[in-house]
């Protein structure tokens, strides 16, 4: 093999690493988790309202409460909030951009405690779903592999 | 008159099926834009899956069964980029890389095997493509969870190992086909799949005038002429199988994208069964085919599809009749295809006889 040759497969494979190292990095997909909730034994509590705005348009109001998501690509978000602290107060707007774990398919972002300037392990959750899974109950979904459904005949004899 | 009968042997099933499709379309009662809407679906849908089988048919190599092969690999790719929560057109990418180098491995071993069992390919594809899937399903049953890390229980079974029926991709839904879409007239004008489809046509227009090209299509007329002007002909016809795998890989995950989910343990088989109907409708032939069979067939064959079920309830009061006159289409057409190579086959050959038989005779006068 000639040295032309060789630099040209190499640049070739290292060009396609880089490729699949981009793809990993801009296509990781997360789910971020916006609580308008207080935390208990602490002092951020939940606002009255909170307007959420991704990619220019308007997700939700938050009242106080309740959780909304929004599913991106990438390691960061930037959302426009609408904060509205009281009944009586004005609507502040805030541009704020959350760095995510990469490993976090799910990630829980308490607004009161950001917006408050808490730590980020005070505002920041891995999310884990309350679905409960039956791990005792295995034949929840059986494969079917058999295209002719030969077992299905055999029990019809 | 001779010229015309010629060409309605030449062209038998694509002229049956406009009859048929010129038959079904107006009993369906589907508007013009909606019937134009599920054509373009289909087309770009199938229409990379059906290139890939080009380049074994111009090595001599005939249908190849063994295209599900790539399409098993990309599935591989696929789960492997769900579970690993890649979205959008990265994860398409992703995946087409990843399926590349289990596509070769396949392709490089159906390749050594096709070159043991020449001038019975199909046949052989066909049952390597059994063998295969033997081992994907071991994979696919077993080997994921335990060996393969797979965290999400959405793609893993409930017992710990092993892969769910159904493998979704919603997260990636159409996201090559929604990219630079626009409509006309309420037609969806998928552009970046269409550039995609044309770039691979590209490929292989190309691909015929390159040295290894010629090979191919030298080895596709004659192994011994090939072979005494130089031609390494294993070799050519093992570069065939893979590079027909990889390009099944890759329509294999471009077709997912499309549907946003797919059966994990039989749409590889499928795959396969439709696109070699669908390149036979197209007027291919199982030693000859082009690109423009591959766009007749997808269109004739998917148009058939999509108003097969509709006819089958509006004439006999059941859409069932409708699903398996479709099925049974398919394997109908492959059917006819490989009796009508094989009886032009053995007249080449009688013709041939009888033309040397007269030259003999010519002699001895």
């Amino acid at each position: 093999m000639n040295k032309r040759r060789l630099f040209f497969i190499a640049g070739t494979l290292l060009a396609v690493v880089a490729i699949c190292v981009l793809c990993f990095i801009i296509g990781r997909g997360h789910t971020l988790y916006l609580d308008n909730k207080s935390i208990e034994n602490t002092s951020y509590s939940s606002y009255n309202a909170i307007d959420l705005v991704y990619k220019g348009e308007k997700v939700t109001t938050l009242a106080a409460r309740e959780r909304s998501s929004i599913s991106f690509t990438g390691q960061s978000v930037t959302i426009t909030l609408g904060i509205k602290k009281s009944k009586s107060s004005s609507v502040e707007e805030k541009t704020v951009t959350f760095k995510v774990p990469y490993n976090m398919d799910g990630i829980v972002i308490n607004l009161p405690a950001y917006l408050d300037g808490a730590d980020e392990s005070v505002y920041m959750s891995e999310f884990v779903s309350m679905a409960i899974v039956d791990e005792t109950n295995v034949d929840d979904e059986v494969p079917v592999t058999d295209e002719f459904a030969i077992e299905g005949a055999e029990e019809e004899q | 008159m001779k010229n015309i009968i010629e060409f309605l042997k030449k062209n038998i099933v694509p002229i049956m099926f406009i009859i048929i499709c010129s038959i079904c379309v107006p009993i369906s009662g589907f508007s013009v834009t909606y019937m134009i809407n599920e054509v373009m679906t289909r087309l770009t849908r199938n229409a990379f899956l059906i290139l890939s089988l080009l380049i074994p048919i111009m090595a001599g190599m005939g249908l190849n069964f063994g295209m599900t092969l790539g399409a098993m690999a990309g599935e591989i790719a696929i789960v492997l980029v769900s579970d690993w929560q890649i979205w959008g057109i990265p994860a398409i990418v992703l995946a087409c890389i990843f399926s590349i180098p289990i596509s070769i491995l396949l392709g490089l071993f159906c390749g050594k095997m096709l070159n043991m069992a020449k001038s019975r390919e199909m046949v052989t594809s066909y049952i390597i493509s059994f063998f295969m899937n033997g081992i994907y399903m071991l994979l696919m049953l077993y080997a994921m969870g335990p060996i393969i890390p797979i965290k999400h229980t959405s793609i893993k079974l409930p017992r710990g190992y092993g892969i769910r029926n159904t493998v979704s991709m919603l997260n990636n839904r159409q996201c090559i086909d929604n990219a630079l879409a626009f409509s006309v007239g309420g037609v969806k004008i998928p552009v970046l799949t269409l550039l995609i489809i044309a770039a691979m046509c590209l490929f292989i227009i190309w691909f015929r005038k390159t040295k290894l090209g010629q090979d191919m299509r030298a080895v596709g007329q004659d192994m011994e002429v090939a072979r005494s002007a130089g031609i390494d002909v294993e070799k050519t016809r093992i570069i065939a199988m893979v590079i027909s795998t990889v390009m099944a890989g890759f329509g294999m995950v471009l077709y997912v994208q499309n549907l946003s989910s797919f059966s994990t343990y039989s749409s590889h088989s499928n795959v396969g069964m439709f696109a070699i109907a669908a390149l036979l409708v197209g007027g291919a032939s199982v030693d000859k085919a082009s690109i423009g069979n591959v766009f007749l067939g997808v269109i004739l064959f998917h148009t058939l599809f999509i108003v097969a079920p509709t006819v089958g309830t509006k004439i006999t009061g059941d859409s069932m009749v409708g699903e398996y006159f479709r099925v049974f289409i398919s394997y109908a057409v492959i059917t006819i295809a490989l009796i009508m190579y094989e009886i032009k086959k053995r007249q080449q050959k009688s013709n041939a006889g009888k033309l040397l038989a007269e030259a003999q005779n010519k002699e001895e006068q």
